[in-house]
């Protein structure tokens, strides 16, 4: 009970839980909604769940370097136009190289696309470490500039490629799960590796929470900020890059346009607060896993498309409200009222639960 | 000194009358029923610690804070102010330490800002600027040109126009809030000129300064607030130098003298290589070049007021700002300290005076609170392994005593004095051969403050060197082997500690008028064995923070 | 302090640089039209066409102005004056290359307006001045009387001509499902409007849905491969308002194990090269083309202006429509694609 409890309180509990509620809805529409069956004419393995998996994996990869970069009481409003400099790098490299199966244009390409990224991220880090501007102003530089340089890379045209290695990675399967949720969860991990193993993340919180304390303390804050920038702009190049694998095409005007959004929430909904500090990447790729379910859930339950941004918004004000803890303190006085009208005890257990 | 006489008629009618006023803000009460009047003809100084209530009530008077209690009478009318256009209706006018003009503007623009002069087509620039002509010749500044640009004036100059600007509604309360403290000493002379031929027009001035000297110069009257109330109102020549001390630090002149030192003569050999010597340190607005030394094993304190530079001279010593004179040797090797980084690898810890906005990282545990300055020395590849930091972290928790004894809860959540005692493992933790304590007894109850002076004694006695901060006079005196003394940011002396050394004796240094006289109040108490530095120059004023930045 | 210092230096930074821009741009107006100001005033024969164009947007924008340039620069009587906006946005540079034109006198103008509206002034000057303007794809908001005429595509016939296409392919009806643009825009509601006017009437049509896939193939085809599981693949045909959508839309359809043009029937409107690859492939069964070569016709209409005959106050670009492999390969060998 007590560990229910617990798990109640943490960050992605919400987030989860919505998950299931829309997944529930969904089997209400569709009894068969959950099943997993094996593609007669592709041999693949298919169904709704696997979907969610695949498109999911952009979106984790872009929450997980916001995660980061909104730990230190910033903003990467960039990630969404790095996600169109990985796929426009890649596209254009590939089908230059136009070597439809070979595995060294594929690697190439990632090679390329995520060195650009690397740059303009830490062009972006250096902006607001160095040369001290609001990282608000500089990722919004960046997220006008870097559409740009996509547009100059592909000429402004939609680009596409052939390369079987490469359009795997969005639509390969392996044992069945989609490889590019595969690799994405693989990415995760390592990242947390790097974040918990390493003392980065303690110091990441740490310049998040106090930044004069933690100057005072010895840790250096520029490089660590440069390197989390670096970082945000190489995952969200990542993302573009299972975006274009998917469809084999980049549109630099379209791809990962406002998907920043989309990253901000998703490390919000997973419990991290845009006033820095603390950070959960547990939470933050369930929120990404969230907002992949929903964005398939509008399409499943048919929600007319005028509507869906309000569909959208709805359920997640409702998962944010959920999560405060003054909604939370006010429903449980609400449940309680009944019986209890609100005595001093009731009041004292509300307090226990937000501590 | 150059005084005029107080035109202050006996019975005369205040313009400004403070009643019982309150104003509290979550948690604290900024003032608490005080009671203040403003005579026409007078400048009346301000006085009190940062966090006395100065701001406040300054901000009272102007209309930026509501009262919640009490009453402002105003020219014998009550008013209720809502905000500085209100306040300078009812004729009260304020300038404030940081200039706020527009540099970019003509000096004329700026001196009638919001008073334009309008012709039938708008502002009639011609005639605004005649008459800013003849505002600036009524403060004797009619050879400043109303149409150079500001920005071509020096600061001083731009300060006078920001008076005159206050005078251009025919103020008849003007608040000076630090003025001098970007002046050098003929610019203030300049500006006393200004101020007392407003004075003897009937101008009621309110003078709110950090240097003692200059108070002395200028005001007739002195206000002394503390912790939020009212201490008395005096005339300054009923008032020496060491009673206004005593009143705004809060120890009553008679139990200062009392409290004498019971630490027995020192005797430490002090040829030797010291651990940290600084020589000619100084950062501009903040301290004056100062030469200092601390040895190993040896409890250095720095006394002075707050604002006095003791704060700003530990933050260069451990690399927290950057120093822009002056140099440092540690263990007899120069040494670049220009970041706290720099300061950490020469071994010298420095515990901020600010430990909520500077020491404690809140959200983040007790056990990383500890860990965090070794972790930055280790850098972040080489975490400190779990068991060390286990062992750090049992260390300090047990030595100081912790409570609650639970490494895992947010330091945000503990006690002051629990805090202060994890930031001190903290330093600790980093194996230091300096530690430079800031007020680490501030706002923490009496054991807690027990523990830690006891802690600093043996630290001392381990060989390490400590420089301890505190605006407990005593506090110091009974820790300190030698006594640095500072006073508006340059360092007037330094007393070796002795049987005869008592925190009224540094009071008086303190106190003392002028350097001179510090100097030899200085001597006077170390006699033969003790010594006496100076700092080098003589010009008195050069700075410009000491703001009452924390003084809400 | 030092923030707002920051804050207040980085703001004039970003204001110099505003300014810089803009008076490139202005410096760019002022070169691109000052030369034909003598040509203009000397041109007995030729003719002298200013054109305030929008410049390098992207494939459909770039094709259509230089198929309007190729054409005009074909005859020799004419000569095209030609001054992209500094940014497809930037409507004040168009304004001041228009002023310019008009200065100069040339004899006819051509506008591709950035924003509809503000034009009345420039369009009146041109007006007193006898310029007659003529504008070419976008509209402006002010009155007909001000411009000749306007040529241009209309999004309505276009999506009409994919809904004659469906009528006869599928004589029974079908359960279709329509792939949408960004929502809210115009050009949304017109081809949905064009679609459903013409297949009005028509029994046996089913919309099984409709949401937007903002004109992204990634998102055309997450959206129908959903569409495709709900629906268990029981969808005929889809009306995908872009080509890109319909292109994501088609990888959905063969992922789920069908077969594009034959299970599932692919509509797109557009007619991009990539459009036209995919339709001679097979992926795709239908392309309308919102047709960017119209240079026959804004020629036409100038020399008509010119010679006071009446014009139509709107002129509708007919557009090709493409709807087998072979068509594809053809439009494609025939460099139809942009």
């Amino acid at each position: 009970m007590n560990r229910f409890k617990a798990a109640l309180r943490t960050p992605w509990f919400g987030a989860l839980l919505a998950i299931v509620v829309l997944l529930a809805v969904n089997t209400i529409k569709d009894p068969g909604y959950l099943a997993i069956g094996t593609n007669q004419t592709t041999g693949m393995m298919s169904g709704n769940l696997l979907d969610i998996l695949r498109i999911s994996a952009p979106i984790i990869m872009i929450s997980l370097g916001m995660t980061f970069v909104i730990a230190t009481e910033g903003i990467d409003l960039s990630v969404g136009s790095m996600m169109a400099i990985g796929g426009a790098v890649a596209m254009q490299t590939l089908s230059s190289i136009n070597q439809p199966s070979s595995v060294t244009a594929m690697l190439t390409a990632i090679g390329l696309a995520l060195l650009l990224a690397f740059v303009l991220g830490t062009v972006n880090g250096i902006l607001v470490a160095v040369v001290g501007l609001q990282p608000f102003i500089t990722t919004l530089v960046m997220m006008m500039a870097a559409r740009g340089i996509a547009r100059v890379i592909t000429g402004g045209q939609n680009t596409n490629a052939r390369n079987g290695p490469f359009n795997q990675l969005a639509t390969g399967q392996i044992l069945g799960i989609p490889t590019g949720f595969v690799l994405a969860i693989g990415i995760v991990v390592l990242v947390a590796l790097l974040m918990r193993r390493t003392a980065l993340g303690l110091m990441i919180e740490s310049i998040g929470i106090n930044p004069h304390a933690s100057r005072l303390a010895g840790i250096r804050p520029r490089p660590i900020l440069i390197a989390v920038y670096a970082l945000a702009a190489v995952l969200a190049a990542i993302g573009g890059l299972f975006t274009v694998a998917e469809v084999m095409t980049v549109n630099p005007s379209s791809t990962g346009n406002l998907m920043e959004l989309d990253a901000i929430l998703a490390v919000v909904i997973g419990g991290t607060s845009l006033a820095g500090g603390k950070f959960s990447i547990l939470g933050s790729t369930a929120g990404a896993l969230l907002i992949a379910t929903l964005n398939k859930t509008v399409v499943f339950l048919g929600v007319p498309s005028a509507a869906t941004p309000a569909f959208k918004g709805v359920v997640i004000i409702i998962l944010v409200l959920l999560q405060s803890d003054r909604v939370r303190s006010l429903l449980k006085r609400r449940t309680k009222s009944p019986t209890t009208p609100s005595t001093p005890t009731a009041e004292l257990e509300s307090q226990e639960a937000l501590a | 000194m150059t005084k005029s006489s107080p035109s202050v008629a006996a019975g005369s009618h205040p313009i400004v009358e403070v009643k019982d006023v309150s104003i509290t803000f979550p948690g604290v009460k900024a003032l608490d029923r005080v009671s203040f009047r403003l005579l026409p003809g007078e400048v009346h100084a301000l006085m009190g610690e940062n966090g006395a209530g100065k701001s406040t009530l300054i901000k009272a008077l102007t209309g930026v804070y509501e009262i919640d209690s009490g009453s402002i009478l105003i020219d014998g009318r009550e008013r209720h102010l809502t905000g500085t256009a209100s306040a300078q209706e009812a004729g009260i006018s304020t300038v404030y330490q940081e200039i706020n003009l527009c540099p970019n503007l003509s000096v004329g623009e700026n001196v009638m800002l919001g008073h334009e002069v309008r012709g039938w087509a708008g502002i009639d620039w011609r005639r605004t600027h005649a008459e800013a002509r003849t505002v600036l010749a009524r403060m004797e500044l009619g050879h400043l040109d109303p149409r150079a640009p500001l920005s071509s004036l020096s600061i001083a100059m731009q300060q006078l126009v920001a008076i005159s600007r206050a005078m251009v509604t025919d103020s008849k309360v003007l608040i000076l809030d630090e003025p001098t403290s970007s002046l050098d000493a003929n610019e203030v002379e300049v500006l006393f000129g200004v101020v007392r031929r407003l004075r003897d027009q009937g101008v009621a001035i309110l003078f709110i300064s950090h240097f003692l000297d200059q108070v002395y110069a200028i005001a007739d009257r002195i206000t002394v607030l503390r912790n939020g109330q009212l201490v008395g109102e005096f005339l300054v020549q009923d008032l020496d130098r060491t009673q206004l001390i005593s009143k705004m630090i809060g120890k009553d002149f008679e139990s200062l003298k009392a409290l004498g030192s019971t630490r027995q003569k020192d005797m430490r050999d002090r040829s030797t290589t010291p651990l940290l010597a600084a020589a000619g340190l100084g950062r501009k607005g903040a301290i004056d070049p100062t030469d200092v030394e601390v040895h190993a094993g040896e409890v250095v304190g720095f006394a002075g007021l707050l604002g006095s530079g003791r704060t700003e001279l530990a933050r260069l010593l451990a690399g927290a700002d950057k120093a822009d004179s002056g140099a440092i040797t540690v263990k007899g090797e120069k040494a670049g300290i220009g970041s706290p980084v720099a300061g950490l690898a020469h071994g010298i810890a420095y515990s901020t005076e600010n430990r909520r906005d500077d020491g404690i990282v809140a959200d983040l545990s007790v056990r990383e609170n500890i860990m965090l300055a070794l972790q930055a020395r280790r850098g972040w590849m080489r975490r400190v392994p779990a068991k060390e930091v286990d062992k750090l972290v049992q260390t300090y928790m047990q030595r100081f005593g912790v409570r609650p004894n639970d490494p895992d809860r947010p330091i945000g959540l503990l006690s002051g004095g629990n805090q202060q005692k994890v930031l001190l493992g903290r330093w600790l933790a980093t194996g230091p051969d300096l530690l430079l304590l800031d007020e680490p007894t501030r706002g923490i109850d009496v054991g807690a403050k027990a523990d830690i002076q006891e802690t600093v004694a043996e630290l001392a006695e381990g060989g390490m060197g400590v420089v301890f901060i505190s605006s407990e006079l005593e506090e110091v005196v009974r820790l300190s082997e030698r006594i640095v003394i500072l006073k508006d940011h340059r360092k007037i002396g330094e007393v070796v500690n002795g049987p005869e050394v008592s925190a009224q004796s540094v009071v008086s240094i303190i106190a003392a008028e002028s350097e001179e006289l510090a100097e030899q109040a200085a001597q006077e108490l170390a006699s033969s064995d003790s010594t006496t530095t100076d700092t080098t120059t003589t010009d008195t004023t050069n700075a410009d923070s000491a703001s009452d930045g924390r003084d809400s | 302090m030092s923030h707002l210092k920051r804050a207040r230096s980085l703001v004039g930074g970003i204001a110099a640089g505003v300014l810089a821009l803009g008076l490139a741009a202005c410096g760019g107006g002022d070169s691109d039209t000052a030369d034909n100001g003598t040509d203009g005033a000397t041109g007995g024969e030729t003719i002298t066409v200013g054109y305030v164009a929008v410049g390098p947007e992207g494939g459909w924008r770039d094709a259509h102005e230089k198929a309007i340039r190729d054409a005009f620069g074909a005859e020799s009587d004419l000569e095209l004056k030609y001054a992209p906006a500094s940014s497809p946005t930037d409507q004040r540079s168009q304004l001041d290359a228009f002023a310019q034109f008009v200065n100069d006198e040339v004899d006819v103008i051509l506008l591709t307006a950035t924003e509809a509206s503000g034009w009345d002034a420039s369009l009146e000057l041109a007006k007193e001045a006898e310029i007659p303007v003529i504008l070419l794809d976008r509209g402006v908001d002010s009155s007909p009387d001000l411009y000749v005429t306007r040529i241009a595509p209309d999004n309505v016939n276009v999506a009409a001509q994919v809904g004659e296409w469906a009528l006869s392919v599928f004589p029974d009806g079908a359960d279709y499902y329509v792939l949408e643009g960004v929502p809210g825009l115009s050009v949304v509601n017109e081809r949905n409007e064009g679609f459903e006017e013409a297949i009005s009437g028509a029994s046996g049509w089913n919309k099984v849905g409709a949401q937007t896939a903002n004109w992204s193939a990634e998102e055309g085809k997450s959206v129908t491969e959903t569409v495709l599981r709900a629906n268990n693949n029981a969808i005929d045909f889809i009306f995908a308002q872009n080509d890109e959508m319909g292109i994501g839309a088609a990888l959905a359809v063969r992922e789920a194990g069908l077969t594009p043009g034959e299970d599932v029937k692919i509509a797109t409107i557009d007619g991009t090269t990539g459009a036209l690859e995919a339709l001679a492939a097979g992926d795709l069964s239908f392309v309308a083309q919102y047709n960017p070569f119209f240079g026959d016709l804004a020629i036409d209409a100038v020399r008509k202006a010119l010679a006071g005959e009446s014009v139509d106050p709107v002129i509708i670009v007919p557009g090709d429509a493409f709807d087998s492999p072979e068509a594809g390969q053809a439009a494609l060998d025939n460099g139809l694609g942009f």
